[in-house]
């Protein structure tokens, strides 16, 4: 049981990093607490059977920090869209182009219809 | 790139015969700021924003409207998979009807352009496609109620959905990839939806059905049952996963 418990433990917590680095919101917090109860698990089991403490206390501390860090991930990390200059001329060039595309459009317009007018006149 | 794809084609896969009715819903300076989130083992992970403004242009010798539709992933993902789209059309203001359509998608350095210009005398779209290579140009048949995404988008708004049948389902057709997509529309309803500008409204509930989209009547579209008909709340399904766009500013309104 400490066997398995360490190693859901250990994954949780390296999962729960990847997540808390990774931009991943509040949902990091899920194996962080994974983490947490399977750390806690595996120290009961290793202190009832006298094992070493030390990987399910690391797990346990890796747990707390990831379920806290993410947790708070709100506070410090703003849903904000960067200022992207290049961006923004190229939808303004954009805008221009289609002006000329627009009028080319027109102008057509007009030929078919001055066709139409001379054929008509015809 | 194929998930963003399928959920601008849901996002447009609502249009019908409203082509020629006067424009009662769309104003001049409309801005509507949305929240795209996806669904990631129950939460949802908010992603990008996606902005759809109109401006008026002016050649010179007529005036148009352009709808743009653009979506940017917020800074923290930038630098794992950058997306700033642009889409584009140049309509008639008074009755909507579309002249041309563009469109320029950069997907984490995937990107793709694409221009349609119709021509309604020779009933035909010239739509030309530019990937990495040359632009290829196909001429395309101008179909009944055929236009591209961004167009039919603002059509639904046109609508007259409180005349449509409850529980009815209508046929559209869109060009999306210069390729014509076939969809249902499905009117469920009436739902109150709480939104952050708008406060709680009354809205539509309008299911979108298609062979792309993931089950039936789980793409869901909520328009306010007023004369702007805004589109607060788009829950979406995809093969990829399920998500949903809120409202978070809306200015401009016409009505």
């Amino acid at each position: 049981m400490r066997i398995i418990l360490l190693s859901v433990a250990a994954i949780a917590a390296f999962l729960g990093i990847i997540m808390a680095i990774l931009p991943f919101g509040t949902i990091g917090v899920l194996p962080g607490v994974v983490a947490l109860i399977a750390g806690f698990g595996a120290y009961y089991f290793s202190k009832k059977n006298d094992k070493p403490q030390k990987l399910s206390i690391l797990f346990l501390t890796i747990g707390v920090l990831v379920a806290v860090a993410s947790g708070s991930k709100s506070f410090w990390v703003k849903d904000e869209v960067a200022v992207d200059t290049e961006f923004q001329q190229k939808e303004e060039q954009s805008k221009e182009e289609a002006i000329e595309d627009l009028k080319e459009i027109e102008s057509e317009l007009e030929e078919i219809e001055g066709d139409l007018e001379e054929i008509e006149s015809e | 790139m194929r998930k963003l794809s399928i959920l601008v084609l849901f996002l447009s896969f609502i249009t019908a015969n409203a082509q020629n009715k006067s424009n009662t819903s769309i104003g001049e300076n409309e801005k509507l700021v949305y929240t795209a989130s996806y669904n990631m083992s129950g939460l949802l992970t908010n992603l990008a924003q996606v902005t759809m403004q109109t401006t008026r242009v002016n050649t010179g010798k007529s005036n148009y409207l352009r709808l743009k539709c653009n979506a940017a992933t917020y800074s923290k993902w930038d630098s794992f998979f950058k997306i700033r789209d642009v889409y584009e059309a140049y309509v008639n203001p008074s009755n909507l009807k579309p002249y041309l359509y563009k469109r320029d998608i950069n997907e984490g350095g995937y990107i793709k352009k694409e221009k349609y210009v119709y021509s309604y005398k020779k009933k035909t779209i010239k739509a030309t496609m530019q990937k990495k290579k040359e632009p290829n140009t196909k001429t395309l048949k101008m179909g009944s109620n055929t236009y591209d995404v961004v167009s039919t988008l603002y059509h639904i708004r046109n609508m007259d959905i409180e005349k449509a049948p409850v529980d009815t389902n209508q046929k559209i057709t869109i060009l999306f990839d210069r390729k014509p997509q076939t969809a249902y529309l499905k009117l469920l309803g009436k739902e109150t939806i709480n939104t952050k500008t708008m406060g709680s409204k009354e809205c539509y509930k309008i299911a979108v059905n298609n062979n792309t989209l993931k089950g039936t009547n789980k793409n869901i579209v909520y328009l306010t049952a007023d004369a702007n008909k805004v589109p607060v709340l788009i829950k979406f399904s995809i093969p990829a996963g399920t998500g949903q766009l809120t409202l978070t500013q809306a200015s401009g309104l016409k009505n």
